[in-house]
């Protein structure tokens, strides 16, 4: 009677079998664990209708939207998030564009575009311009909106202890 | 399993000389193959199991690392402290820095990627070009988020470090810790439009990321 491992890796057919069934097993492994590890958006805004007068005003009207040349008639809104109206659209070379509008203080929070080959992010802040903290969020940080084709990913980065 | 198993019927005999389980060779028996030689003891195969695992891991980090672009430029520190004109340009932003974090970097394009811990514990970036001076791209972020911030070329700003990029491309700055990796991103020139012709501003405010105060 010949042990477990000698029977099992007794020809070369078996000993195959044994290499690809722990090639499977490791990459599962690492797959999940690849998978568990990526950090994972706190919401997702799809893109919906087009953005409201309000949103193309201010992108048409704001310093910090008009250096972009943002085409208002592009602008879709991607719902609100933390008390921000987002919206994406296209400016005038082309590139993606985010802008976030806090509608309390009727301002444009932050607005960015970039070309096709870079991601789109946008930061904003909770103690950025026109308001203070995040709607129905307590803490100090950002939101981190990154525009995944038609929808756009929101991630919360909280100072620790503020929260 | 012992020195003195037969090979497997199904393995084609080596040629190499049969080596007992203390690894010394001896001239007596068959010839074995490379595999029986490596699990011909419970050392070995435990050995073996150890081998084929660090490769997997290693080959699991491999595939892990991400694969991103590649740099523009790489930007290292060259100074630990705040000049004149990065002094005035974080009081111009209002920023309540930690004077022992100040980093600054190598330059690219005539733009300076200046570091920054403030006192509230938000790492912070800003880039500072010397002629005016002026200051863009101001971003602050908690720790352990990626640190960036971004240039654009803007017509209505005009800005000379720009020069040579079609309107509309951004250079991106990365925080790395102890460099700078510099990303280049030209826009498409299939269907740029005519912006209005604005003078650059002598020393504008920041146009971009969320400075925290």
């Amino acid at each position: 009677m010949r042990p477990f491992w000698q029977r099992a890796t007794a020809t070369r057919w078996s000993r195959l079998a044994w290499a690809a069934g722990a090639l499977v097993l490791v990459g599962g492994i690492t797959a999940t664990a690849l998978f568990m590890s990526a950090p994972r958006p706190e919401a997702t805004l799809n893109a919906g209708a087009e953005a409201d007068d309000e949103v193309r005003t201010l992108v048409t009207l704001e310093e910090a939207a008009r250096l972009y040349e943002i085409d208002p008639s592009t602008l879709r809104a991607h719902g609100s998030y933390l008390g921000l109206d987002i919206s994406s659209g296209v400016n005038a070379f082309d590139s993606p564009c985010l802008v976030a509008v806090h509608r309390p203080s009727r301002s444009l929070s932050e607005a960015r575009c970039a070309p096709s080959e870079a991601d789109l992010i946008m930061d904003v802040s909770s103690s950025g311009d026109g308001f203070l903290g995040f709607e129905g969020r307590a803490g100090d940080g950002i939101v981190r909106f990154i525009l995944r084709g038609d929808r756009v990913e929101a991630y919360v980065h909280l100072m620790p202890g503020t929260d | 399993m012992d020195a003195s198993t037969p090979p497997s019927d199904a393995e084609p005999a080596a040629a190499a000389p049969v080596t007992d389980s203390a690894g010394t060779a001896s001239s007596e028996g068959p010839p074995r193959s490379l595999w029986h030689r490596l699990t011909a003891t419970r050392a070995r195969r435990g050995s073996l199991l150890v081998g084929v695992l660090v490769a997997f891991v290693a080959l699991a980090y491999i595939v892990a690392t991400p694969a991103g672009p590649r740099p523009d430029a790489t930007l290292h520190p060259v100074a630990d402290e705040a000049d004149g004109a990065v002094l005035s340009m974080l009081q111009f932003l209002g920023a309540d820095a930690d004077d022992s974090t100040i980093r600054g970097y190598e330059p690219y394009r005539g733009l300076e990627p200046w570091f920054h811990v403030n006192r509230q514990g938000f790492q912070c970036f800003m880039i500072i070009q010397r002629a005016g001076p002026t200051v863009d791209g101001a971003n602050c972020v908690p720790p352990g988020v990626d640190l960036f911030t971004e240039i654009g070329a803007w017509p209505r700003l005009r800005d000379e470090a720009m020069t040579g990029l079609p309107d509309g491309s951004i250079i991106r700055f990365h925080y790395r810790g102890n460099s700078v990796d510099v990303f280049v991103y030209p826009a498409s020139e299939a269907d740029r439009g005519s912006g209005p012709e604005e003078s650059a501003e002598s020393s504008r405010s920041t146009t971009g990321g969320a400075w925290v105060q």
